[in-house]
């Protein structure tokens, strides 16, 4: 099995719901830069920060982060 | 409305505090300028010695050097962008912290080299007070960064939960691994110069820990800093 690579599609979810990268991190309780790093692909978050993203924004944890092939 | 109040609120009492600090700033510029003038006149005039001139001259030129770094540090930023970029107490709170893990590594290779002299005073024993407290000095700046990078010194324990989030624990962990190695590595190369003077291995010891602790804190703030580039 090769490396998993992260599939990322959170700046679209949280601009469709109409939220500032500082409104979002305030919401889960990070920094913006925080969201920003995973937004860029730069920082690959915990699964309970994925699930905090997910929850904030009302999505399935699937819409933002998936498995590329 | 109550939180974003708060925040309004928060965000007015930190441009005080900076306002406050820039004057502070410029009132050191002010002050070392005008030693430097007077370290400068009294040399020309030939009121005092040119040794005393020339005391006069440096702490009026080293005052100034500060006041100047204070005034461009907590220069004016437009309210709106920095509303915009604020985003909360927590990245204030952050962003100050990179911003003084970005100026603390100069005073630690500062001392951690004035350790090294004074270091070679205890051991020629013609050490003085001054010398004792400038090794317990290299020594405690030497471990002052990494303190910090690490969440250990007293703000940091009192504002953990606006200065410990994941993204922290990920930048702590990419700034201490490669300032360990370099540790690691300037403790190997002292051992060896050990071997054949053992003497000055112990003198440059403290600036080993001090430059390894140094670099702990530019990299943390460095990382810090780019986090909060967009794009």
């Amino acid at each position: 099995m090769g490396e998993l690579r992260l599939g990322i599609r959170l700046k679209d979810v949280r601009t469709a719901a109409g939220l500032t990268q500082a409104e979002l991190a305030e919401r889960v309780g990070v920094s913006r830069k925080t969201v920003n790093t995973v937004e860029n692909g730069v920082f690959v978050p915990s699964t309970p920060l994925a699930l905090g993203l997910a929850r904030a924004l009302g999505v399935k944890v699937e819409d933002l982060f998936w498995l590329e092939d | 409305m109550a939180g974003l109040d708060m925040n309004g609120s928060e965000l007015e009492r930190q441009e005080r505090a900076r306002l406050g600090r820039m004057k502070g700033g410029m009132l050191l510029l002010a002050v070392g300028v005008a030693g430097m003038g007077l370290g400068v006149l009294a040399s020309v005039r030939a009121v005092t010695d040119d040794t005393s001139a020339g005391v006069i001259t440096g702490v009026g030129l080293g005052l100034a050097v500060i006041g100047v770094l204070l005034t461009w540090l907590y220069r004016p930023g437009d309210q709106a962008r920095r509303l915009a970029q604020a985003g909360g107490a927590r990245d204030r709170a952050q962003r100050d912290r990179a911003r003084m893990l970005a100026i603390v590594p100069f005073s630690m290779v500062a001392f951690g080299v004035l350790a090294v002299k004074a270091v070679g005073e205890v051991q020629n024993g013609t050490a003085g007070l001054g010398d004792g407290l400038m090794v317990f000095c290299g020594l405690l700046y030497g471990w002052l960064g990494p303190l910090v990078v690490m969440g250990w010194d007293g703000r940091s324990l009192r504002n953990r939960r606006l200065l410990e989030d994941e993204l922290t624990r990920h930048h702590r962990a990419r700034a201490v691994i490669p300032a360990f190695i370099l540790l690691l590595t300037l403790m190997t190369g002292l051992v060896a110069v050990g071997l054949w003077r053992s003497d000055l291995a112990v003198q440059l010891a403290p600036l080993a820990i001090c430059i390894s602790g140094a670099a702990a804190a530019l990299r943390f703030a460095w990382l810090e800093r780019r986090a909060e580039a967009d794009g």
